[in-house]
Order: C-alpha cells, then structure tokens, then sequence
C-alpha cells in the first residue's frame, strides 16, 4: 500500500507492483537496464503474467507467511491470455474483484475480513517518505500487542476498496 | 514456476461483465463497438 496521493493502494505479493486504479493491470516485461516495461501476452514457458492462485489454499500453501506487515487475500478477475498451472495462473490481463481474508503480522493467523474483528497499523520507511507499510494484525495479537483502533482500520480498508471499486468479504 | 505448479493449458478468455467494478465497466476495457 503506498499512500503517497493521500490514499491507499494495493501491491501484488509475487511482484510487489502496485495495482491500477480503476484501470487494468496489464503484463510487462522489463529491460535489462530496469527503465523499459513493453507489454506482453504471457507465453507457455515463460514466467511472466499476472499471478493469481485458483484457491485460498493453494495460495496460503506458497505464500511466505513470513511477511512482518501481514498480507491481504483476495479474488481477481483475469482475462486475454491466460496460462493454466496446477495451483494457479499467469495472466495477460487483471483486476481485483474482493478483498476476502488477512494475515495476521504477528502469529500468522488467516483472518475473515467479513466476519472476523481486526486491526491495520502503519508505520513509515526511515529511509523514504514515499512509502508507508501497513500491518494487519488479528483481535488478540492487537489487544497483546498494539492497542490499535479498530474502527480506524475498518474506515482505511473501506476507503481502499472504494478506490478500487471492490468489495470486503 | 514452483509457486503455481506445472503448466496445463493455454486459455484465451473475455473479461467478465459481472460482477463489475463501479460504474458497470471494467477499467481499461473498451465499450463493445456495435455495428451498423
């Protein structure tokens, strides 16, 4: 999530680039120099697209939970191209659809973001004030750990998923 | 490509119309172009 506007984004878990808003967000390739992204349609032995999982599971069972700011699940819709993989897909073209689920910075718990209380937290890079990172962190960890205002981090995931024209839970 | 397993199949695939983000469009879609 970057907050550099004043609002808030999301950023992909394998790529860490940020989402669109409101607009698609398309595959690229990247020169060997790193300042040229060319659009491109995934290809069969390749490793580009998007990346989405087919289920909750097979996302849970490859992500690295050892991410200390916690993560955000979710649904996406992908379309164009598309390359079938046993536990997911590489896509041309993406956008998210819902934000369902969160993982617990502190003990790595999965949260329902529907049904379940938690909290967001954030604290600034000491090296950058372009970026702030968030922390999500479930009931119990936030009442051992934090005190965080709840309500503060219902209002923030709100406000993303008007952004993005999506929906919680 | 560890994370998503082997690959399976190529698909080709129209971006859905529902559900859609606000405004009924998907963002960076065009509008279908009707024929006269």
């Amino acid at each position: 999530m970057k907050p550099q506007d004043g609002g808030l984004w999301l950023r992909s878990v394998v790529r860490h680039d940020l989402w669109p808003l409101r607009e698609r967000f398309e595959a690229y390739s990247t020169s060997v120099s790193g300042l040229h992204k060319q659009s491109i349609t995934p290809g069969v032995r390749s490793q580009d697209g998007i990346y989405a999982f087919k289920t909750l599971d097979d996302a849970l069972g490859t992500l690295d939970r050892t991410c200390y700011r916690g993560t955000f699940l979710g649904r996406v819709q992908v379309w164009g191209v598309i390359q079938k993989h046993q536990f997911g897909y590489r896509a041309q073209f993406a956008y998210p659809h819902s934000l369902t689920h969160g993982i617990c910075c502190i003990c790595k718990r999965i949260v329902s973001l529907k049904s379940e209380p938690f909290a967001i937290g954030w604290s600034a890079y000491h090296f950058s004030d372009d970026f702030s990172v968030s922390g999500f962190v479930c009931k119990v960890c936030n009442e051992k750990y934090y005190l965080l205002n709840t309500e503060t981090g219902y209002v923030e995931l709100s406000e993303l998923a008007e952004r993005y024209g999506i929906t919680i839970g | 490509m560890g994370k998503i397993g082997e690959y399976e199949k190529t698909i080709v695939a129209e971006p859905l119309k529902e559900p859609l983000p606000a405004e009924n469009q998907i963002p960076g879609v065009p509008e279908p172009v009707k024929k006269t």
